[in-house]
């Protein structure tokens, strides 16, 4: 099951009936229960992981507060690192891991027994994984306190809405959350039903559309030179930002139908004017995840500049490398380290230029073009591919008509201009997001306007959005 | 709570309201009308019908006088896979003594899977509103919702169709001459895509010799056994063709015609099927009137074509047609 399965749109309405009918004391087994249907409705099996991580991580947080000295804390801490990254490990980067080791050896020239595990990777894992990492050391840290009751804490890690693909919540946020007591908020719920909106546009409208056609050029590269290659980076930038934030939306909207505040996961990142902007808002909830529990613990940028380019090279090649087991996205994380390195450098320059508007502007485009091409080796399956298209962008440009017109003959007039029209309309929702929130203002300014533009909005998605299409979301198969 | 549950009550309304409205519109303006609607209403005691593809659908024309009950099963790109499984799902319609005209084409037999293919899964979508789902390929659940939106809903199935169709309409582009004959058309432009698409395109590996599609192969084989079985007259026909399009074949594949003819000689030695074969008839090939393009006869050359072949299996007339005989070698 997932958002856009029908199987949700059955699954919702009951939890919400459930979890407002039932008392308050018995609600987060509901959520806990609900949550556990959610999962096990795409895998019963892997539900004994999040168990597994869930039990050791909240029997760790008792303990570490049963023996509060500091050299039990560290074990327990890294006794818990060990297993539940152990767990991650495992499924996620065991094959990969071994293939390298693999070839460093075949390079060397020593004897290699290649060992693989045929296992399935579980929806979310790294997304949990993490957040019940974040519990464990802000218990350890005494940011927060241990939770006792062990159904509370199994109900804040698997809260079904964030489950698979975040907000990565932390415990100071969700848990409090979980044992409040609630009551029904018609301003919160309306809210949450708008963003569910829009959240089914970004992805089943945008997102999915262009998926069909990134899927299509880089399943058979060699036949697209020129603007099919520009139309690859492109179209990949909209679905995968479509993609996630419109998971992220549907997930923020439906906690808020339960009166829950998830963190805001994206703040119109394509319209950061610098690649560090760009990072603080976008998948803030993991980028803040490595601020807090990586690049500070590593010193952060209370160091010498040396020190300080090592902490974000570090931990952006990490954050590559928890995307995927690949070289394409720990490259990709790494392009991104060293971009805000430059802008590190270049700092005195680049904020002269901010404050000028046409500086912003021209800024802003600088970095919506670096991420375009940032994006090519994070889609790539192999290095081979990404130099494809980065270096037969520009072929045909001499003959312009021609060369533009490739994009008409790829996708078609007509869908290339819905194509424009659904990514104007994005476009247009994060401009008026970048410092404010579009859905209350609108909410506040005319209940008719209000009405209209979400009656449109509905009607988008069930004409444009691509039913039926197997269309997982991205961020799954992370 | 209560005001939230109407709101959201009201605006589900509001939608639905607007997407039939929307959609009764494009129906009216497209003319839509889905091909597959057809199967709602097969007749009892089918006593001629044939499968096949769009060769199939324009090329077989049933006289409604006719005192013969009669059902034309093919679909537009239809494979022989799923000709095997529409007469298997309707085998209860046909008469004891039906006779079955199954359609090979020169794309039958050769190319990829049909999975593999582009638009499969659009295409395939429209066997979900009257096949059951183990007779659908790669059968998805999901897939069954869209089938199902496409057949009553067909607006929200469009996708860019949608405003294309609108457009149209507000710019009185809808009104441009129907085709009537094959001289309506740029026929050597059509000729050409048209072989390209059947002879080339998906048919051939990377070193660009033909593939044989062992799938196909083997559902002409369990078509003529069901048949057998049965007790139904089965007779393999290759349907007209304008000598335009043969000349095209020979010009892009010289060998193509002896693969095509070879293989089906080996199915009819097996089988024991008889087979006619109409792609080179002299009374169609050269007769520009009769076809709406190179490949595809019009309603009139379709009454023609489909009258011989009645003509010899129903009515078992005198005068038995002569299809000029097929050749092996160009």
């Amino acid at each position: 099951m997932s958002f856009t399965s029908l199987e949700f749109f059955v699954f919702l309405p009951v939890v919400f009936a459930l979890y407002w009918l039932v008392p308050h004391k018995y609600r987060w087994a509901v959520i806990l229960v609900s949550s556990y249907y959610f999962y096990m409705s795409w895998s019963a099996k892997y539900a004994i992981l999040i168990f597994a991580t869930t039990f050791i991580s909240w029997l760790c947080g008792i303990l570490v507060e049963k023996y509060p000295a500091k050299k039990t804390r560290r074990f327990l801490l890294a006794a818990t690192c060990v297993v539940c990254f152990g767990i991650l490990f495992v499924f996620k980067y065991f094959n990969w891991f071994f293939a390298c080791l693999d070839t460093l050896f075949s390079v060397v020239g020593l004897p290699s027994h290649p060992i693989t595990l045929k296992l399935l990777l579980p929806v979310g894992i790294s997304f949990y994984t993490f957040q019940t990492m974040s519990y464990v050391i802000d218990v350890c840290r005494g940011d927060v306190k241990a939770e006792r009751h062990f159904g509370v804490y199994a109900a804040f890690i698997t809260f079904f809405p964030q489950l698979v693909a975040g907000p990565i919540e932390r415990s100071g946020n969700l848990l409090p959350q979980i044992k409040a007591e609630h009551t029904f908020s018609f301003d919160k719920a309306i809210y949450g039903a708008k963003l569910i909106l829009w959240g089914y546009f970004k992805k089943m409208v945008v997102a999915d559309f262009a998926a069909i056609y990134v899927d299509k050029i880089y399943g058979n590269l060699p036949a697209y030179t020129g603007m099919g290659c520009v139309m690859a980076m492109v179209l990949f930038t909209m679905q995968i930002y479509c993609d996630f934030s419109g998971y992220s939306d549907i997930a923020i909207g439906v906690a808020k139908m339960f009166d829950f505040d998830l963190m805001t996961n994206f703040k119109s990142p394509y319209f950061a004017p610098s690649i560090r902007d760009f990072w603080s808002r976008w998948h803030i909830s993991l980028s803040t995840w490595f601020r807090d529990y990586v690049y500070i613990p590593l010193g952060g940028n209370r160091c010498s500049k040396a020190r300080r380019a090592f902490n974000m090279m570090t931990t952006m090649l990490v954050s590559g490398l928890w995307h995927g087991a690949s070289f394409t996205f720990v490259v990709w994380g790494g392009i991104h380290g060293a971009a805000q390195l430059v802008e590190d450098g270049l700092k005195k320059p680049l904020s002269r230029i901010r404050r000028t508007k046409i500086g912003r502007v021209l800024l802003t485009l600088l970095c919506f073009g670096f991420c375009n091409i940032a994006w090519v080796f994070f889609r790539a399956e192999t290095f081979g591919d990404a130099f494809y298209v980065l270096s037969h962008c520009l072929d045909g440009i001499s003959a312009p008509m021609r060369y533009l017109s490739g994009a008409w003959a790829d996708m078609g007039g007509m869908n290339l201009l819905l194509f424009l029209l659904f990514s104007g309309i994005v476009a247009m929702y994060d401009l008026f997001n970048y410092h404010g929130d579009i859905i209350e203002k609108i909410g506040q300014k005319n209940k008719i306007l209000s009405w209209v533009m979400y009656t449109a909005l509905g009607l988008l998605v069930l004409f444009f959005s691509q039913k039926g299409v197997p269309a997982e979301f991205v961020y799954f198969q992370f | 709570m209560k005001k939230f549950l109407g709101i959201l009550l009201a605006y589900a309304a509001l939608v639905v309201g607007i997407t039939l409205a929307v959609n009764a519109l494009y129906v009216k303006v497209s003319g839509y009308s889905a091909e597959e609607a057809k199967f709602q209403s097969v007749p009892d005691n089918i006593q001629v019908c044939n499968l096949g593809s769009s060769h199939g659908v324009e090329n077989y024309l049933y006289k409604e006088e006719s005192d013969c009950i009669s059902f034309n099963f093919a679909l537009s790109s239809q494979y022989l896979s799923y000709d095997y499984r529409i007469l298997q799902h309707f085998q209860e319609k046909l008469a004891e003594d039906c006779v079955v005209f199954v359609n090979v084409s020169y794309f039958s037999l050769f190319g990829t899977a049909e999975e593999e293919q582009d638009e499969f899964v659009s295409k395939n979508m429209r066997y979900y509103s009257f096949l059951p789902p183990e007779q659908i390929k790669a059968f998805d659940r999901d897939m069954s919702v869209k089938a199902w939106l496409s057949r009553y809903l067909p607006a929200t199935t469009a996708g860019g169709d949608l405003p294309k169709v609108f457009l149209e309409a507000l710019l009185g582009r809808g009104d441009e001459a129907a085709v009537v004959t094959a001289d309506d058309i740029d026929l050597a432009a059509e000729t050409a895509h048209t072989v390209q698409n059947h002879i080339v395109h998906n048919r051939r590996n990377q070193d660009g010799q033909l593939l044989l599609n062992e799938e196909e192969l083997q559902a002409l084989y369990d078509i003529l056994a069901l048949c057998e079985e049965k007790g139904w007259k089965a007779v393999l026909v290759t349907t007209p063709l304008l000598q335009e399009h043969n000349e095209e074949i020979a010009r892009v594949d010289p060998g193509f015609k002896k693969s095509f003819y070879g293989l089906l000689e080996q199915v009819l030695a097996d089988t024991g099927a008889e087979y006619r074969d109409y792609s080179s008839d002299e009374r169609f090939g050269y007769d520009h009137s009769l076809f709406l393009d190179d490949d595809h006869l019009n309603p009139r050359g379709a009454e023609i074509f489909t009258d011989l072949l009645v003509e010899e299996f129903v009515r078992g007339g005198n005068g038995r047609p002569e299809p000029s005989a097929h050749k092996t070698t160009e």
